[in-house]
């Protein structure tokens, strides 16, 4: 029987950054796939990133070593900035992906990778003894022996496609799903539960009018999610925009007793964030405006991903709700779209590290953990694969904290508030987003990537080198005098600014929110040229100084309380004061903090006082003793 | 409910030439498959051609079809096979990226006017008057005035790997369950067939310094006879052998085979055996070869060509390392065996057209043929007639004479199969006709004329002919005169010497001599293009053959042209045997030729039914005077 020490279940976007984290640390690792042909498939919209954080995740996995972002910036149709007139923190790159060659590009990064191997396998068991991890059987009858596992099942266990109401069994449209994995899950004790998510219709772009949409460039700039990156893609595909109208709202409304909504054909709660037309004509009956973007799925095809369209609405209703909107009236379906059940795990069941509290040596990753998207899913494998990596090496497992990075918001809020709906990344979510940027995730994170061996030698330097330039320039403009001379004033007028009265820093002339760091060269001609990457920094540093300087006091004080370790065999019964609902929900998660307790729903501040000052004696009489 | 003209069912080879004809035909064609991300998928080995195979691809091409194109445009080896022998049996053979192909023909078929590609599973096709409902699993409906049936290996299939068994289409996709019920209430008859596929490994794991190196050729063209041929650097195959330790391995667990334990019920190809059975067949051979085929160009997965087999994983990985240059091999997919669903022979015409259901035509594999050239030549023949017949014309149908594709369906329609069926050059009679090199010359004419075959291809080929012609020409009016430089010359190539002038044109029927060494004795201006070099040395070299074989042909053509009516009743022809009778009235031949080639069917009964159709003839011609 082969042996490894880690083995992955699974090769969507989890799966592939578990493998590959774990490999390039130097452990033996296998990564079973139901179908080799589909590894990295984007089974939703072909874009990566984003709004709502998921781009802030992509630059923070690259930033500790992981995948996604290389391969998107050698895949990319577009690339653009959303957000980029508004506050730092919710700035955001997306990038549309040619589906395949993503896919295509992925495949060989995983196939040449050294100590991972990659096989086509469809896994049936899971082989545990003892309360740890054994291994894997599956469908063919091999059993691979695993120090450690990851499960990275997306929406294959115990698939359902729903259409209208017909429901069949799959975990994608024209794939099959896998059962016995989750009836082998059952028998092992966990309580998997249902979640659903959907997909719109894909259309032939021959039937398509484009003159009647809006078209959407690229970006002329050269954007980036990776740090490594330094190729640009010049001719970039556009993607399209338009808007429903009076007539597609009341198709919606004529045919909404087809929806699954109305008819219950789906069972399982969908993501709130990502909802069908036919929920949005539910909830707001008035609105008839909703935006829809056509995006192209591949270089290499006429097939358009018809985005706000999401339905599992019958395939005749959905050809016209398509139909009713501008440019598509004669557009001709490639795909319906539909609805997925599938069966997750409820995360709270695990630790930060995303390893099983009831199975040692079990992690699981991504669609199985209750979220949703292919950021949230390679953030979670990344972890994963590292965590389960650094088990099988009896070391620490790396755990971000939610003032380190968004994986770190993530992870605290699915393993410490569980999921009611599929999990979403969003900016919201964090509460130091002034800290959590995109264009500084490498200096949040590539030291720690360095440490855990997943950052190549050319790439620190680099990165040490970006680092230091940052700083020596922050400094630098703190410590630069600009004295009133009528050149420095002239210049301030032809920039719209206001008149300068007495000296003043750098830094201070650049928190005037007309100037740019181009403009104070011209002030200052002995600052350093900067790169367009480290001028976003420096600006923004320079800029936002007072209230990032704020936040870090804030994340100081939550310091405190995250690094008020929680001892793992502590005996909740015995803490006096607790009131019975927070002692039964410690009891449950088992919060490796005081940090981590606070964010229990139903624990109360008092219960964290109480919690803190036991624990505090209890590190005291440890020491004394 | 959407109508279309064809609705084919199925996006592999077949279905995709069949939806390409017909939609290039004019006809509103809706092409379904169960997975979009599939079309034109390579199931089987990363190769098109290989013997007889490439003469189909060739013969799709002069067609107008597609197949011959796209592998110009994405394969990443080409070879010539046979080179020493005969011009009959020269085949070329690419490798090619599977993935591009894929995606290449889907975006050929996306970008056909008339063609619509859709993603559906299909359960059911009810007739519905002369027409026919398409149910797909998500309960859409499509109408179509014909269909073309090209299922593959996707009906009720099972797979096999050591004693596992599983329901499922190649390499855990879905298969259709529901639609070989539907096809059965409808009164057709299903068998079961089954095939193979060797394991694929990862290249980085094997050492290829222990194995033959097998580089692709310089070829003048590819396969398609248009110049669509890409510009490439060729990547290698390499070759090693099964030893004696891998046999030992493998029939000792010959017991835990799928094809030896009687699990599988369905009969497998003769001509692409399993390993297991190569061993049980050839005991004394001490090694079986194995090509080591790359399977695309940003992959370093690799095809095991010889190796199918149907054993459990961990044998195979125990086999593999056994064999030179993969001791530490890692396997990526298992080999495994499939069974699946497929027409019982005799139930189709000529036209490829099910006789109990006419609009409802058949192709590829669901006929129980194997292999991708051949099924892509019925798919391209089926969308033809789907066309034709929406359009109220005529069929077209090959005859034996015309090209292997005729060959490959008359066999169908008059012997049937009981394994899947393969092209062979042994199959065909006419085969010194049916060259690679000559496809274009035999059949685009006539995709010409069924509005298939490009004005491109009708220039090119008028071109190649014209200036073959002039060359005969000239070199028949080209004396070469005895000379030292001659003579030292033709000692050279073990020819004899000249003792008077000779004409260049019999100078190249001598065996030893090449077009190239004549054009050296008589020199032109401009040299000829490959492909029409190689016109003028098989017509003049082969010229005595060649003629022989038309006399043939023009013999089997007086019988192919005595048609016997499709709705003939055999039981009232006086003096046929029993048994031709009953095999007469399954097969229902088209012609007297067809007739003949009907296992049972006696010279005796042929005369019999001749004279029956005279007479008949006579009667029927008096009766229309009246």
């Amino acid at each position: 029987m082969d042996r490894y020490d880690v083995i992955v279940v699974g090769g969507g976007h989890a799966g592939c950054e578990a493998a590959l984290a774990s490999a390039r640390m130097g452990c033996e690792t296998l990564l079973l796939t139901m179908h080799l042909d589909t590894i990295a498939q984007m089974s939703c919209n072909p874009a990566i990133g984003g709004p709502a954080a998921k781009s802030h995740l992509v630059r923070e996995i690259d930033a500790l070593g992981g995948q996604m972002g290389r391969t998107i910036d050698r895949s990319y149709l577009n690339i653009r900035e959303l957000n980029q007139s508004r506050g730092p923190a919710v700035r955001a790159l997306r990038a549309q992906a040619d589906k395949k060659r993503y896919q295509r590009e992925m495949i060989y990064t995983l196939e040449t990778e050294p100590h991972l191997s990659l096989k086509q396998a469809l896994v049936t068991e899971l082989l545990v003894e003892g309360g740890t991890v054994q291994g894997v059987r599956t469908k063919s009858g091999v059993s691979y022996r695993g120090q450690t596992l990851i499960l990275t099942t997306g929406t294959f266990l115990r698939g359902k496609i729903v259409i209208g109401d017909i429901r069949y069994d799959g975990g994608r449209q024209g794939e099959p799903a896998a059962a016995e994995l989750s009836e082998s899950l059952e028998q092992l004790g966990f309580a998997l539960r249902r979640f659903q998510t959907a997909t719109p219709p894909r259309i032939d772009a021959r039937t398509v009018d484009f003159s009647q949409l809006i078209e959407q460039p690229g970006s002329c700039r050269r954007l980036a999610f990776s740090y490594e990156t330094c190729e640009y893609l010049s001719d970039q595909l556009p993607c399209w925009y338009t808007h429903t109208n009076s007539r597609t709202i009341e198709v919606i409304k004529e045919n909404l007793h087809r929806s699954p909504i109305e008819t219950g054909s789906v069972t399982g709660k969908g993501p709130r964030f990502c909802p069908s037309i036919d929920r949005k004509v539910l909830k707001f009956p008035d609105q008839e405006r909703h935006m829809v973007f056509l995006e192209p799925e591949g270089m290499y095809t006429k097939e358009l991903y018809v985005l706000g369209m999401t339905t599992a609405m019958p395939e005749d209703v959905q050809i016209k709700i398509i139909r009713s909107l501008p440019g598509m009236e004669n557009a001709e379906l490639m795909r319906p779209g539909y609805a997925v059940e599938y069966d997750y795990i409820d995360p709270s069941l695990l630790t930060p590290s995303l390893e099983n509290r009831k199975v040692k040596g079990l992690f699981t990753a991504g669609q199985i953990n209750g979220s949703s998207g292919y950021e949230e899913a390679a953030a979670q494998g990344l972890i994963a694969g590292i965590n389960a990596a650094r088990l099988c090496r009896n070391l620490e497992p790396l755990i971000l904290d939610r003032s380190q990075a968004y994986i770190g918001v993530m992870i605290d809020d699915l393993v410490t508030k569980g999921v009611t709906e599929p999990y979403r990344m969003m900016t919201s979510r964090a509460e130091y987003r002034l800290m959590l940027r995109i264009d500084n995730a490498d200096m949040r994170l590539t030291d720690l990537g360095r440490e855990l061996g997943l950052i190549s030698d050319t790439r620190y330097t680099k990165f040490t080198e970006k680092k230091e330039l940052v700083s020596r320039t922050v400094a630098l403009l703190g410590e630069t005098q600009i004295t009133p001379s009528a050149r420095v004033r002239e210049i301030l007028t032809e920039l719209g600014s206001g008149d300068l009265a007495k000296p003043v820093t750098a830094a201070e002339i650049l928190q005037r929110p007309e100037i740019k760091y181009v403009d104070l060269k011209r002030l200052v001609p002995s600052i350093p040229e900067l790169s367009e990457h480290v001028t976003e920094v420096v600006e923004i540093e320079v800029k936002f100084a007072a209230y990032i300087e704020r936040q870090q006091r804030q994340v100081e004080q939550f310091r405190g309380l995250e690094d008020l370790k929680i001892p793992n065999d502590v005996d909740y019964s015995l803490v006096p004061g607790l009131r019975t609902e927070a002692r039964e929900r410690l009891k449950a998660v088992r919060p490796l903090s005081v940090g981590q307790a606070a964010r229990l729903a139903g624990v109360s501040p008092a219960d964290v006082s109480v919690l803190a000052v036991y624990i505090r004696s209890v590190a005291d009489g440890g020491r004394t003793e | 409910m959407e109508k279309y003209d064809v609705i084919v069912v199925g996006a592999g080879h077949a279905g995709c030439e069949a939806g390409l004809a017909s939609a290039r035909l004019g006809c509103r064609t809706l092409v379904l498959t169960l997975n979009i991300d599939n079309v034109a998928l390579m199931p089987c080995n990363p190769s098109v051609g290989g013997p007889a195979k490439a003469t189909l691809v060739r013969e799709i091409d002069a067609l107008g079809g597609q197949m011959g194109i796209t592998t110009d445009q994405t394969y990443m080896q080409m070879r010539m096979l046979n080179t020493k022998k005969g011009p009959a049996v020269q085949a070329l053979r690419a490798q090619v990226d599977r993935k591009l192909y894929s995606l290449q023909m889907k975006q050929v078929l996306e970008t056909e006017e008339n063609l619509f590609l859709q993603q559906g599973l299909v359960e059911e096709i009810d007739p519905r008057g002369q027409e026919f409902v398409v149910r797909t699993a998500e309960r859409e409906e499509y109408l179509g005035k014909t269909i073309v049936v090209a299922t593959g290996v996707y009906l009720a299939s099972r797979i096999f790997m050591g004693d596992v068994t599983m329901d499922s289409g190649p390499g855990s996709q879905i298969a259709s369950h529901r639609l070989p019920e539907a096809l059965r209430s409808l009164g057709v008859e299903l068998v079961r067939f089954k095939t193979g596929t060797p394991p694929r490994v990862n290249g980085r794991s094997i050492d290829y310094g222990k194995m033959q190196i097998h580089p692709g050729h310089e070829v003048s063209h590819g396969f398609s006879f248009l110049p669509v041929m890409a510009e490439r650097d060729q990547v290698e195959c390499w070759l090693t052998y099964t030893t004696a330790e891998t046999h030992e391995i493998i029939k000792a667990n010959l017991h835990r085979s799928a094809m030896y334990s009687g699990a599988i019920c369905g009969v497998g190809p003769r001509y692409c055996p399993s390993i297991e059975s190569k061993i049980v067949m050839f005991p004394d051979r001490a090694g079986h070869p194995v090509f080591v085929e790359p399977e695309g160009n940003d992959t370093t997965e690799v095809y095991l060509s010889g190796l199918s087999n149907s054993l459990p994983p961990v044998v195979q990985t125990e086999f593999l390392r056994t064999i030179p240059g993969l001791e530490q091999v890692e396997v990526m997919r298992y080999g495994y065996a499939i069974e699946y669903d497929c027409l019982a022979s005799g139930q189709f015409g000529s036209t490829l057209e099910l006789r109990s259901l006419p609009g409802v035509f058949t192709a590829g594999q669901f006929n129980g043929t194997s292999g991708y050239e051949e099924a892509a030549c019925q798919g391209l023949m089926a969308g033809i007639n789907a066309a034709r017949k929406v359009k109220g014309e005529e069929p077209v149908i090959l005859g034996r004479a015309d090209g292997y594709i005729g060959v490959l369906i008359d066999d169908l329609v008059v012997k049937g199969t009981n394994e899947p069926y393969r092209m062979l050059t042994g199959l065909a009679e006419h085969r010194l006709l049916l060259r690679m090199d000559n496809a274009d010359e035999r059949l685009t004419p006539m995709g010409s004329e069924i509005g298939l075959a490009s004005d491109a291809r009708t220039d090119m080929l008028a071109e190649k002919m014209e200036q073959a012609q002039a060359e005969i020409a000239r070199l028949k009016e080209s004396s070469v005169h005895p000379s030292e430089e001659v003579n030292a010359f033709l000692a050279e190539k073990n020819s004899s010497s000249l003792s008077e002038p000779m004409s260049a044109y019999d100078l190249l029927k001598r065996p030893e001599l090449s077009y190239g060494d004549i054009v050296h004795l008589a020199p032109r201006q401009e040299a000829l293009q490959p492909r029409v070099a190689q016109a003028v040395e098989i017509t003049v070299k082969y010229e005595g053959y060649i003629a022989k074989q038309r006399a043939q042909v023009e013999r089997f053509h007086r019988m192919e042209e005595k048609m016997i009516p499709e709705e003939l009743n055999y039981g009232v022809i006086p003096g046929l045997s029993r048994e031709a009778v009953e095999k007469l009235s399954t097969v229902r031949p088209r012609s007297m030729g067809q007739a003949g080639r009907i296992s049972g069917v006696s010279p005796g009964d042929l005369s019999v039914l001749l004279v029956y159709l005279e007479t008949r003839g006579k009667r029927d011609g008096g009766r229309n005077g009246d």
